[in-house]
């Protein structure tokens, strides 16, 4: 065939198409979340909701911070009760990045009332309280969670120092009495590189960010 | 060209590029891409981290070694960041494996675009933080209308590279015989075409082939350069803004400049795997006994393939690129300089 070496060019051009063309070009983390999670539970052992504080990356923080200080007439602690709404409203829209499972089994969520931004050593923090959509016993069950930017433009992390996770980065105060543990991500790299290059509207879960995700674990059992 | 002329010196820089292509394309031949994807994107995940808390302790404890670990993870996130997926390196590919050129060529390409991409960057934030007291959020979202304008000139590249494919068929179906049966082969569909232009190989050789002089015109190198360079990645304004927030504008500056030159290499090691892949194809051509006229017939055709993929490229990007958000999914994008006199 005298066109092998041309078409095997040709193939090789459309492999490459493939490989360079990716719609999310720049699914790169542009910032970081720090993140803690207390479980709220009541004296019965029944888990109602999640208590997330975010711990934004110090260049983030700057440059919210900077536009805060921008607006005259009005003072940081304004500025800041403003943003916390914009953020909650946001994320309201995005199912407050959050999926939780209990037993596998997913759990609709309420909506965000209770929610709080501030400054702590420059770094932005925004608390807030996410409940279920019905309270739900932990005897016997096992609680798992992931907080996520699908689009991973925030990479979302527990708290963690020396690679370790903190202690204090994933709580349980009071009943039931359960074994807590932060798993790391560990994704099948071939469907991150088919997230990485489905089209927005062609894939059922798109977006890079749940694959890096890390999964917090309530186990009760 | 001046581009090239510090690499040709620093000929110790060429084995070592070789190698790094060498290696790519095993590795992409072995399949092993996936993991390795996944690799890149952890490290590129630990160096964005670490290139934060790099500068916010260089302004902190300005010392050589602050300085020196500044640098150095800057250069290695530019490497891994380059790594990923990208226009400017799939429009470079397209254009280096479908127009030809030489090393020198590519590896000055390379290094120009990265550059430039780093120093729009930089400008972004000197114009509209320094110059017209935007917040460095503004700025970040003016990168999509940056971005908007560099896909265009990715457009405007491909048309110009299939302009000048044209331009090269016609010259090679030309002067001898122009039966009416050939005419077809001046169909813009490129696809359809390649095995037609095999029918002409028959033809008397003995036309000028079009040397590599003609590939190497500088108004082409410019548009390259600068459709893949115009386009900064916010993560770099976002830097640069907040570096300067700390009052370590400079140090923002040496960051991205040792960055672009960590993306260089990169680029420039899939540029060569480019060049090389054409010249194996070339090689395969030519033992198969063309004509110099079926030759140039075909590489007229390949580059008529290659404008046409550009130009695709340069479009689906531009239509993808409006639907991005500027600024992340925590807060709302923020408001325009324009729109909001008063409130901004």
């Amino acid at each position: 065939m005298k066109s092998t070496g041309l078409s095997a060019f040709i193939a090789l051009l459309v492999g490459m198409g493939n490989l360079l063309l990716s719609p999310q070009a720049s699914a790169h983390p542009h910032g970081w979340i720090d993140l803690s999670v207390r479980v709220i539970t009541d004296d019965q052992g029944a888990v109602s909701g999640l208590h997330q504080t975010w711990r934004m990356d110090p260049f983030y923080s700057l440059v919210v911070f900077e536009e805060l200080q921008q607006v005259d007439n009005a003072s940081l602690e304004e500025g800041l009760d403003q943003l916390g709404k914009e953020i909650r409203d946001n994320l309201a829209k995005q199912h407050y990045m959050t999926e939780v499972r209990i037993n596998n089994e997913r759990q609709g969520l309420g909506e965000v009332s209770e929610y709080t931004a501030m400054e702590r050593d420059g770094r932005l923090i925004f608390m807030f309280i996410l409940p279920l959509e019905s309270p739900q016993s932990l005897a016997d069950a096992t609680l798992t969670y992931q907080v996520f930017d699908p689009t991973y433009y925030l990479e979302v992390v527990h708290e963690e120092e020396g690679g370790q996770p903190r202690d204090n980065a994933l709580m349980l105060h009071g009943e039931p009495a359960c074994e807590l543990a932060i798993l790391p991500a560990d994704p099948d790299p071939e469907r991150v590189m088919q997230a990485a290059l489905l089209d927005k509207d062609e894939s059922g879960e798109p977006g890079l960010g749940r694959y890096f995700a890390e999964t917090g674990q309530v186990d009760c059992r | 060209m001046s581009l090239t002329r510090p690499f040709t010196r620093h000929a110790g820089i060429m084995p070592a590029l070789l190698l790094l292509s060498a290696i790519v394309m095993i590795v992409v031949w072995q399949g092993g891409l996936q993991s390795v994807s996944y690799q890149l994107l952890g490290w590129q995940r630990d160096l964005h981290r670490s290139l934060t808390l790099a500068i916010t302790e260089l302004s902190r404890t300005p010392t050589m070694a602050t300085w020196v670990s500044l640098l150095g993870i800057s250069f290695a996130y530019g490497v891994f960041h380059a790594a990923g997926p990208g226009h400017g390196k799939a429009v470079l590919a397209t254009y280096l494996a479908t127009h030809g050129g030489a090393v020198k060529r590519a590896l000055g390409l390379s290094f120009a675009a990265s550059l430039l991409q780093g120093m729009t960057a930089v400008a972004l934030v000197v114009v509209l933080v320094y110059g017209l007291g935007w917040v460095t959020r503004q700025a970040m979202g003016s990168v999509a209308w940056v971005e908007q304008a560099s896909f265009l000139l990715v457009a405007a590249l491909g048309a110009w590279l299939c302009w000048r494919a044209f331009k090269q068929l016609r010259q090679a179906y030309q002067p001898e015989r122009v039966a009416p049966s050939h005419s077809s082969g001046h169909e813009h569909n490129p696809n359809h075409e390649h095995s037609q232009g095999h029918d002409h190989s028959l033809c008397c050789g003995g036309a000028h082939h079009i040397e590599p002089h003609q590939a190497l015109d500088w108004r082409t190198a410019m548009m390259t350069v600068g459709a893949i360079g115009m386009r900064p990645c916010s993560g770099a304004v976002l830097m640069l803004g907040a570096a300067s927030l700390l009052g370590q504008f400079e140090v923002g500056v040496a960051s991205v400049v040792a960055m672009s030159i960590g993306t260089g290499i990169t680029v420039s090691a899939l540029a060569l795997a480019s060049i090389f892949a054409r010249g194996w194809a070339q090689r395969r051509l030519s033992k198969q006994q063309y004509s110099q006229r079926g030759v140039q017939k075909t590489t007229g055709w390949v580059a008529l393939a290659g404008g046409a993929l550009i130009i695709v490229l340069g479009i689906s990007l531009s239509v993808a690129g409006v639907a991005q958000p500027a600024s992340g999914p925590l807060l709302n994008d923020p408001p325009a300089r324009q729109g909001h006199p008063l409130t901004g």
